[in-house]
């Protein structure tokens, strides 16, 4: 099976190839994503299936061995992170194939460039190469960047010019970090890394702290902590939904992804200060995203925020880099995800349906179509944290691991977000849904595609919770296998490749 | 009897592009800065000429080609740029 | 059949996910097939818990999520059982009076499916066996009356008072959160059976206080005690049958529920004593003056709900059995005649067309049998024999009298007062006399007022409820022993974990309770005739800031601030993010590196191995060096573009030369392509870019942006410095040594680009053909938009 742990990087690649290659009209195009997204789903599942008994599958890169080569690693944790990522995408094209978004249907490049995106995420989860992961990085980045620009309106090109100003100030602290790391220990593969670094003279661990530092940050700062995350805001509230949809459900999720990847790796014996930094960004990040969502009256701007604030949780959760936290961080990423894709996909449609994106001139919304507000509703409380939904076994499973440690400042902040959150989201829902709708719109209401895709992304938020026992045992599973740094080396440096 | 002579030609170069770099910072009108740099390209070709004798090697000569090919381009569209307001007719 | 305990809760909640759909139904169909659900989950319920009439608990567990401590563990007890026929039986009246007072051009599916979501939710808390499902299930009923209290959405007041009271038990639900997880942590098990066998030990817990107090913030929230109390009466712009429900038998109980059913754990702590008589007392206190200052019917119920929650939160603080028992009747008491009330609020409202005391008086012409059944409720929340209130009311005069208290954890605070508590009694017993005379008097005698319709007795349907439950409260006045002993008997025992015979009798001899009826009675008739002149306009002062104000400057002072420091660090302005990261990267990598090469702090004495550095001509170097400073600092300087993309091209043709001195030929020529090729490319940008100098920017600015700069720099050179002055060894021996023969190729630089790393440079070219096509796309758009 390890021989095929190339495929999620390279089934999109030749999507977005063919897809550039034979052109066609937006619905040729979307339905050839789909069938292709399709069929990476059901192969990643195929992945998941020979990794769930905890085995970990290696592919080694032009068959060179660790550490001479590039290998791809998919344990739990990445196959996690790939079926998140194909479901959100899948659940996306789905939403704009039954109500498709003239912005995206004038361009010719949305659907391969979504593809690039998806091989940008897939190869960064499954890379086990720090450089590499910096080559995906700039994958991701660029992709990213045409996605945000699409459409090329003013307000999208100077967000888009900030986003990528700040991605590449980014990228060349990613470079330094890298390069800081390469000069002590001479090799790039996490693995051989993660061997190498607890075993560098002590005259080396200041040069060490600082290339953890500056990796935090980067990754920190993909992951949009506070106070990196200045970039998030004013980006992805500009493109159409679908794509605000995929940025808001997943690509934040590489940096916290490359956070908990590296410091369980290469950082692993030496990560304790780095560990207090990220729970400090964590708790920042909640505190003040939420206010930063409270302050908003624009819906996916306001979103946007609570994006920054829902990373802080996850932060927290794997700054802890116990069982419990990784794990109840890794539930938080399933079900945020999923749910912050719906929200993201719920707003498009209600702003289409209410003429505004603002707060200020929308209204009455759950007259206009009662079954869009009930789903908004449902994921506005999962966001929140209550019960019965996937929102509240996260919350609650972070703030226990945070109870556990002892951390109790970190579960304060959790549970005065969890109200700010709560707090925000139905302001949404008081001034957006309920009271009158607006004189001027021509109510058209959703189509049953549109509810249909955000309606499975939702189901699924509840189906989290009603069946949390599985899923937490498997992310308990993956925390395991993710903390245990040397079974890790140890299947990267199994016999095979080329001597 | 050649190393003296390549030290003393390089220096003569360093010191001509120093003297550009004067007129570059200076100015006072953009086209001096612009030949300023035209003519630092020139004497950073002769310099590598000169630095690949020195050296005995021609693993220089290929970047001599594409500097020789490329700098001249930049300055036109510079000076077209400068002159017609327009880089493509 | 123990499983059956589940369908409790679960059976409403199917129906309530079925009814959105059921729009079919019609005004006429949906509340018989709630009632209908309502009526079988009754039936059942009664039926699973049969053994706990004779004071066994009935338990079930079902695996949820064992790993996280979370079960479907149910539990129903005498005191879940009294809840289950209060939720269920004022739930069945309130569905057959919702009937007759909602039209049927409302949106009744959505009305209905929240009553019974939230009639799910409320039977899942009083039977959950699990403190964490115990939560669950609290904020489903913080969700669920936020859809109930909002339903008349287009009403500007609906939307905030069901905002504000979601806001506000929202914050006491993950308070509860919190404390359960602070105790279930502590204690290792959230269990409650298993917490209940536990107290003692709990008790002395180091995290007891904690847990407690979180706790109890959320018992306070639900119950509306003082100082969370606001929500109550902001929450009134719900439909009557609503209010009807949430606020006497259900929602605001919910606290009075969890105070219970914690009793055996906590009552002995002093915390729980002071914390929960305390606070009860002073809620009982603020809800009856409130009473007497609103002019708006169902608000002075409100503030009158308020005041006896506040009376039976009181009870179950002091601690003792007497007061528990006094506290469970009173919650039977209180249900049957605050849902009459608020149902008669209703009637009036539907009637008259006014709650308003202004407008209203001298109904008693128009709606005789009206009078006689608020005046039945009412003199049984004013605690006047026969009726049930004026038992439960004595029972609470005994408790609070020292005597009672002698051996419990309040006995010192006897007798150092022992005039305090029952002054406080009965200061609570004459506000709610005088109030009660308000209502009666306010609404039916005196003078007609400008009624904005013509009243005329509501159709009998309607009425039917009121009727019933004003039977109850007689009934239960004459016949204690038959109707309400019983249940209050196992009730009580359940909650005090002990068993306990009550004789519940109207006439208990000539004692100080009934002295202290008295008193209250007239003290209360007295200070309504002193205020009676101005009955009619807003009454006693207010007392100073009142909560729900104070809430209002909360929340706007939050959003407000939120808004100033959002807009402080979300500038827009790129130069303040760049400035951020750096900044904050050179203060971490700083700090950590500096505690790290500290001696003493684990840090390093040795320092590295010396490489030497590989020789230059320092002349040349040091022009190289300083030249290219310069031009970067031109760069930087200048306000106009093209000098800066000059000194740039310097800039690159000497870093060029730098190159050529440390035997680079290919990175020269890389550079130098590199380097054309951009500047060909800026130009060409700048040439379509409007034509536009830097603005001037002030001096301090530029010398501190400078000096920031630099200092980055100088770290960043500083650290590559000492990396390469350590000795050095890497993997790339192996990609020399096995170039040719492993993979072909003589340019060992060649080989790791194209095998070695050659998926990195498949990522590389990938990235290249995106930005091409990004380009391509953003000049198609240009196109199409000029």
């Amino acid at each position: 099976m390890a021989e095929w742990a190339i495929v999620p990087v390279l089934w999109p690649l030749l999507t977005a190839i063919v897809l550039i290659m034979q052109g066609g009209t937006p619905g040729r195009q979307r339905t050839i994503s789909i069938l292709s997204l399709l069929g990476l789903i059901a192969f990643e599942l195929v992945l998941a299936a020979s990794v769930t008994d905890g085995s970990i599958l290696v592919h080694r890169a032009g068959n060179w061995r660790a550490p001479y080569g590039i290998v791809l690693v998919i344990d739990r944790l990445a196959i996690i992170m790939l079926l998140l990522a194909g479901v959100t995408a899948l659940a996306i094209l789905s939403y704009d194939a039954a109500d498709p978004d003239p912005v995206i249907e004038r361009l010719p490049f949305f659907f391969p460039l979504f593809q690039f995106l998806m091989m940008g995420l897939n190869g960064a989860f499954i890379t086990g190469d720090l450089f590499n992961l910096f080559v995906f990085f700039e994958v991701l980045l660029i992709s990213s960047y045409g996605l945000v620009t699409l459409g090329a309106t003013a307000r999208q090109l100077r967000a888009g010019l900030q986003f990528m100003v700040l991605n590449l100030v980014n990228s060349a602290l990613f470079l330094f970090g890298v390069g800081v790391l390469y000069g002590l220990t001479g090799t790039l593969n996490m693995a051989d890394l993660a061997q190498k670094v607890p075993l560098l003279p002590p005259s080396d661990t200041a040069l060490m702290q600082v290339a953890m530092m500056t990796l935090l940050i980067v990754f920190a700062g993909k992951a949009a902590l506070l106070p990196l995350a200045f970039w998030l805001p004013d980006t992805y509230p500009t493109p159409p939904p679908a794509i605000s949809a995929m940025f808001g459900g997943i690509a934040t999720k590489v940096g916290v992804y490359a956070i908990l990847r590296v410091f369980t790796t290469v950082f692993a014996d030496v990560r304790a200060p780095g560990a207090e930094v990220l729970m400090a960004l964590g708790i920042v990040s909640m505190l003040i995203g939420v206010l930063g969502a409270v302050a908003q009256t624009e819906l996916r701007r306001l979103l946007s925020f609570h994006i920054v604030s829902q990373i802080g949780y996850l932060a927290f959760g794997i700054g802890l880099f116990t069982i419990s936290g990784v794990a109840g961080a890794l539930f938080y990423l399933v079900h945020y995800t999923i749910v912050k894709c719906a929200l993201f996909l719920v707003s498009g449609a209600a702003e289409r349906l209410g003429g505004s994106a603002d707060l200020k001139k929308l209204g009455g919304i759950a007259h206009l179509s009662p079954a869009l507000a009930a789903l908004f509703f449902v994921a506005a409380v999962s966001l929140a944290g209550l019960p019965p939904t996937s929102g509240f076994f996260s919350k609650f499973l972070v703030a226990s691991a945070g109870i556990e440690a002892g951390r109790y400042f970190g579960v304060t902040i959790c549970f005065v977000a969890g109200i700010l959150t709560l707090f925000s989201m139905m302001k949404i829902w008081t001034m957006g849904f309920w009271g009158d709708p607006p004189a001027t719109t021509a109510p058209a209401p959703p189509r049953r595609g549109v509810l249909l895709a955000t309606g499975l992304l939702v189901s699924f938020s509840v189906t989290l919770a009603v069946g949390a026992e599985p899923l937490y045992q498997f992310t308990t599973a993956t925390a395991a296998q993710v903390l245990d740094t040397a079974g890790y080396v140890e299947a990267v440096f199994a016999p095979g490749g080329r001597p | 009897m050649l190393a003296t002579v390549t030290s003393i030609v390089m220096f003569g170069l360093a010191l001509s592009m120093a003297l550009c770099a004067y007129r570059l910072f200076r100015g006072p009108a953009v086209v001096d800065r612009l030949l300023a740099v035209d003519t630092i390209s020139t004497n950073l070709l002769a310099f590598l000429i000169v630095l690949s004798i020195d050296q005995r090697t021609d693993v220089y000569l290929d970047s001599v080609i594409v500097l020789a090919l490329l700098a001249f381009v930049a300055t036109v569209a510079i000076a077209k740029a400068l002159v017609w307001g327009r880089i493509i007719d | 059949m123990r499983l059956s305990l589940l369908v409790i809760p679960i059976l409403p909640m199917i129906l309530a996910g079925l009814l959105p759909s059921a729009g079919r139904l019609g005004h006429r169909g949906l509340p018989l097939v709630c009632g209908a659900v309502a009526s079988v989950t009754l039936l059942l319920a009664l039926r699973v818990a049969a053994p706990a009439f004779s004071g066994h608990a009935v338990t079930a567990t079902i695996p949820w999520a064992p790993a996280t401590g979370l079960n479907l563990t149910f539990l129903v007890d005498g005191l879940s059982l009294l809840f289950l026929l209060l939720i269920l039986g004022i739930g069945l009246l309130v569905i057959a009076f919702a009937r007759f007072y909602l039209s049927p051009d409302e949106n009744l599916p959505r009305f209905y499916a929240s009553l019974m979501l939230f009639m799910a939710a409320m039977l899942g808390v009083v039977t959950a066996g699990n403190l964490l499902l115990l939560v669950v299930f609290w904020e489903l009923t913080s969700i669920s009356s936020f859809l109930l209290i909002g339903f008349w959405d287009r009403d500007p007041a609906a939307r905030s008072g069901a905002y504000q009271s979601l806001i506000v038990t929202g914050i006491g639900g993950l308070a509860l959160l919190a404390g359960v997880l602070v105790l279930g942590g502590a204690a290792g098990t959230f269990d409650i059976v298993a917490l209940a066998a536990r107290g003692a030990e709990i008790r002395a817990l180091p995290e007891m206080p904690v847990a407690l107090g979180l706790i109890l913030v959320g018992a306070f929230t639900k119950s509306a005690q003082v100082p969370f109390h606001f929500w109550l009466p902001s929450a009134m712009a719900a439909p009557t049958p609503v209010s009807a429900y949430l606020h006497s038998a259900t929602m605001v109980k919910a606290g009075i529920f969890l105070l219970a059913r914690l009793w055996t754990i906590f009552a002995a702590t002093e915390l729980w004593f002071y914390a929960v008589t305390g606070f009860g007392a002073a809620t009982m206190l603020v809800g009856g003056w409130g009473a007497l200052r609103h002019t708006d019917l169902k608000r002075l119920l409100a503030y009158s709900t308020i005041s006896q929650l506040g009376l039976i939160t009181m009870l179950y603080g002091l601690g003792t059995r007497e007061a528990a028992l006094a506290a469970t009747f009173h919650i039977l008491n209180h249900a049957s005649f605050k849902a009459a009330l608020f149902m008669s609020a209703g009637i009036i409202d539907h009637e008259a067309g006014t709650r308003d005391f202004a407008q209203l008086g001298g109904l008693r012409r128009h709606l005789p049998r009206m009078t006689i059944l608020v005046g039945i409720a009412a003199a049984s929340m004013a605690g006047i024999p026969p009726l049930n209130g004026f038992m439960s009311k004595e029972l609470f005069y005994e408790a609070t009298l020292p005597a009672h208290m002698a051996d419990s954890i309040g006995a010192s605070l006897g007798a150092s007062w022992p005039w305090l508590l029952p002054v406080v009694a009965v200061l609570g017993s004459t506000l709610t006399m005088a109030y009660c005379l308000r209502l009666v008097i306010g609404t039916f005698f005196g003078p007609e007022g400008p009624y904005p319709q013509h009243p005329h007795e509501p159709p009998a349907g309607m009425r039917a409820p009121v009727e019933l439950l004003a039977t109850f409260c007689v009934a239960v006045g004459f016949l204690p022993g038959l109707i309400a002993e019983p249940l209050i008997a196992t009730a009580t025992s359940a909650v005090v974990g002990a068993h306990v015979h009550p004789h519940l009798a109207l006439w208990h001899g000539l004692n100080p309770a009934l002295l202290m009826t008295l008193i209250g009675l007239s003290a209360g008739a007295a200070l309504y005739a002193a205020r009676r002149g101005s009955a009619r306009r807003a009454l006693p002062p207010r007392l100073g800031r009142t909560a729900g104000e104070l809430y209002d400057v909360a929340i706007h002072g939050m959003m407000d601030s939120a808004r100033a420091l959002t807009s402080r660090y979300q500038t827009g302005r790129l130069r303040t993010y760049i400035l951020t990261i750096l900044g904050l990267l050179l203060v971490l990598a700083g700090w950590h590196a500096w505690h790290a090469s500290w001696p003493g702090a684990g840090g390093a004495a040795p320092l590295p191995a010396r490489m030497p550095m590989t020789a230059v001509p320092r002349g040349a170097m040091v022009i190289t060096v300083l030249t290219i400073a310069g031009a970067a600092s031109v760069c930087a300087l200048y306000r106009h573009r093209w000098p800066s993309i000059l000194a740039l091209g310097l800039v690159g043709a000497l870093v060029a030369i730098y190159f050529a001195w440390m035997s680079a030929p290919d990175l020269v020529l890389t550079q130098l392509l590199v380097e054309s090729v951009t500047t060909i490319l800026v130009v060409l940008v700048l040439y379509f870019l409007p034509r536009k100098t830097r603005d001037r920017e002030p001096r301090l600015r530029l010398i501190l942006d400078g000096a920031f700069a630099l200092l980055v720099g100088v770290s960043a050179s500083a650290v590559i410095y000492a990396i390469l002055r350590r000795p050095f060894e890497s993997i790339s021996s192996y990609h020399i040594a096995n170039s040719l023969e492993g993979a072909g190729g003589g340019n060992v630089v060649n080989v790791i680009l194209v095998d070695f790393r050659g998926y990195d440079t498949l990522g590389e070219i990938t990235v290249l053909s995106i930005a091409a096509i990004g380009v391509l796309a953003l000049v198609q758009a240009g196109r199409r938009t000029t």
